[in-house]
């Protein structure tokens, strides 16, 4: 495929005698939703990890856009533009709202300590640049109404969307995202859906997107990873992936056969 | 009147530190057992000039401050870039600050043990003049993009760095700027005194620091000046009670960390009281 923006090859981490992740190869399409999903303990998340530089891979490779990103520090990596949310929520809690989304941006600004000590024009300025698109990045997400309140006094689902507004401050080009509706109900899951759509849509992003809802990877992924125990199991179209039957005895367990008991 | 003139002063220079440690502390999270080490050292480069070769005072102070910023490298620079978790860059710093002590106990610069007499010459507009630099532009670092940063790491360094944060560069800055501070404080408090002596700059100072940040409240810049306010002209002001003044000072301490776990100020500024009762 050479309309791949991510491309990991032959993926292997172990964690002493464990095989986290163990060989795996896939792809994510340019500028399209990619669903990686498996049981609990499949190596998911050990996958963004491993794509952020938190882990350094046993081996392989994981390619962004043409270009390795093997030795670099996971600043570096977020830099080169993947961002990601966490499965367990991180926010910068005791900062409000806007100031959460306005890390990034800042983070990436050029004014060095001495024009800031002094609060020179273009430090102002910076800061001025940032709060606009900070605010842009809220609205659009559709969370400008909190931009004041302090992160940790949000509601859950604000806090999960707060997460992605972040993370798309950060500029990426690919957005990984963590489990973003775990813990929500079917109607909080499918809006959270739309918003994944729109943000994929508005800010040009690739996103790969790890999830146990199953309707909302079917409802909005072009194409599904499957990993089971650090490798890959299937991948494919959302159809492919529901008649795979691989896949399915994965989720459902062996079907049964033709006379023999249960 | 002098008296009280000269604890204003005293309690003003120890705020200069507060305000050092403050920016580390308060701002970026980690926790430091040795930053007196940065006052001895301000204390020290500053009175070893004025006294052995008649340097300036201001140069004098801005030496006292370049060493203690040049020496945080020293100690910063493997510690943070090892991402060691902030205790256990609170002890390696702790080792640090007794190290140097040893060092200004056996030079012979420094006068050992015996002490360096200096000239009183940290009056009033000194002092006074420093700190409100010193406040000035702490206050504006700390508004800018680098307080935004220190802050995100205080808060989730995990998530900081996913924010595309240098963690070590962030983190020295910090430090580098926090030990600045302490040495501006050293080279005004020698001066003061107009008498130093390696003793002066151990655990016990750098943990009183620690407290005022706490008690003032970490990530405010004015609860910490006050607490420290309160902390230096305290054990004056209960001389009455004699040997009674440390239990005294301990037991603020533990009414404060009861009542207001957050501190003083917790996470505002006093400036945010006066905003609300305008609006």
């Amino acid at each position: 495929m050479s309309d791949a923006l991510l491309e990991v090859r032959d993926l292997t981490r172990t964690f002493g005698g464990i095989r986290a992740v163990d060989g795996l190869s896939f792809d994510a399409a340019r500028d399209g939703i990619t669903g990686l999903i498996g049981p609990n303990g499949a190596g998911k998340t050990t996958v963004f990890n491993l794509i952020t530089a938190v882990y350094k891979p046993t081996s392989g490779s994981i390619r962004l856009g043409g270009h390795d990103l093997a030795g670099k520090r996971p600043d570096e990596v977020v830099r080169s533009g993947v961002s990601r949310t966490f499965q367990n929520i991180r926010l910068f809690n005791r900062m409000t709202c806007l100031q959460n989304v306005m890390t990034p941006i800042l983070a990436r600004a050029s004014c060095g300590p001495v024009s800031s000590l002094f609060g020179t024009p273009s430090a102002r300025r910076e800061e001025s640049e940032a709060r606009e698109r900070a605010f842009a990045i809220m609205k659009n997400i559709g969370i400008e109404d909190s931009a004041h309140r302090i992160a940790s006094t949000l509601p859950y689902g604000i806090q999960r969307k707060l997460e992605i507004a972040r993370a798309i401050a950060c500029s990426p080009s690919l957005l990984l995202l963590d489990e973003p509706a775990a813990g929500m109900n079917d109607a909080e899951t499918r809006e959270l859906g739309e918003t994944i759509v729109r943000v994929r849509n508005d800010f040009d992003v690739t996103i790969l997107l790890i999830e146990h809802h199953i309707s909302l990877i079917m409802d909005i992924c072009a194409h599904i990873v499957v990993m089971e125990r650090g490798a890959l199991l299937a991948s494919g179209s959302p159809d492919e992936i529901r008649e795979d039957p691989l896949v399915v005895e994965a989720y459902l367990g062996r079907r049964r056969s033709g006379g023999s008991a249960r | 009147m002098d008296y009280y003139l000269n604890i204003v002063l005293l309690a003003f220079i120890n705020m200069i530190a507060v305000l050092g440690v403050a920016v580390f502390t308060g701002f970026t999270g980690l926790f430091s057992l040795g930053h007196a080490a940065f006052i001895g050292i301000g204390a020290y480069t500053s009175g070893a000039l004025t006294y052995h070769w008649n340097v300036p005072f201001i140069l004098a102070i801005l030496a006292g401050m370049a060493a203690a910023g040049l020496s945080s490298l020293v100690i910063g620079v493997p510690t943070l870039r090892a991402k060691l978790r902030s205790d256990y860059f609170a002890i390696a710093i702790l080792g640090f600050g007794e190290a140097l002590r040893v060092c200004f106990e056996n030079l012979s610069i420094t006068n050992g043990a015996r002490g360096l007499s200096l000239d009183e010459l940290s009056g009033p507009v000194w002092v006074s003049g420093a700190l409100v630099i010193c406040v000035f532009l702490t206050r504006n670092l700390l508004k800018s993009r680098f307080g935004t940063m220190f802050m995100s790491i205080r808060e989730d360094p995990v998530a900081a760095e996913m924010a595309g944060i240098n963690l070590f560069r962030t983190r020295l800055l910090s430090l580098v700027v926090s030990a600045m501070l302490c040495g501006v404080s050293g080279a005004l408090l020698a001066h003061r005194l107009a008498f130093i002596q390696p003793v002066m700059f151990t655990l016990t100072q750098s943990t009183q620091l620690l407290a005022s940040v706490i008690a003032g409240g970490m990530g405010s810049v004015s609860g910490p000046i006050i607490i420290s306010f309160v902390f230096t002209s305290l054990p004056e002001a209960l001389r009455w009670l004699d040997m009674w003044r440390l239990p005294a000072y301990g037991l603020l301490l533990v009414v404060i960390m009861i009542y207001r776990p957050q501190g003083l100020m917790g996470y505002r500024e006093i400036t945010d009281l006066f905003r609300r009762k305008a609006q």
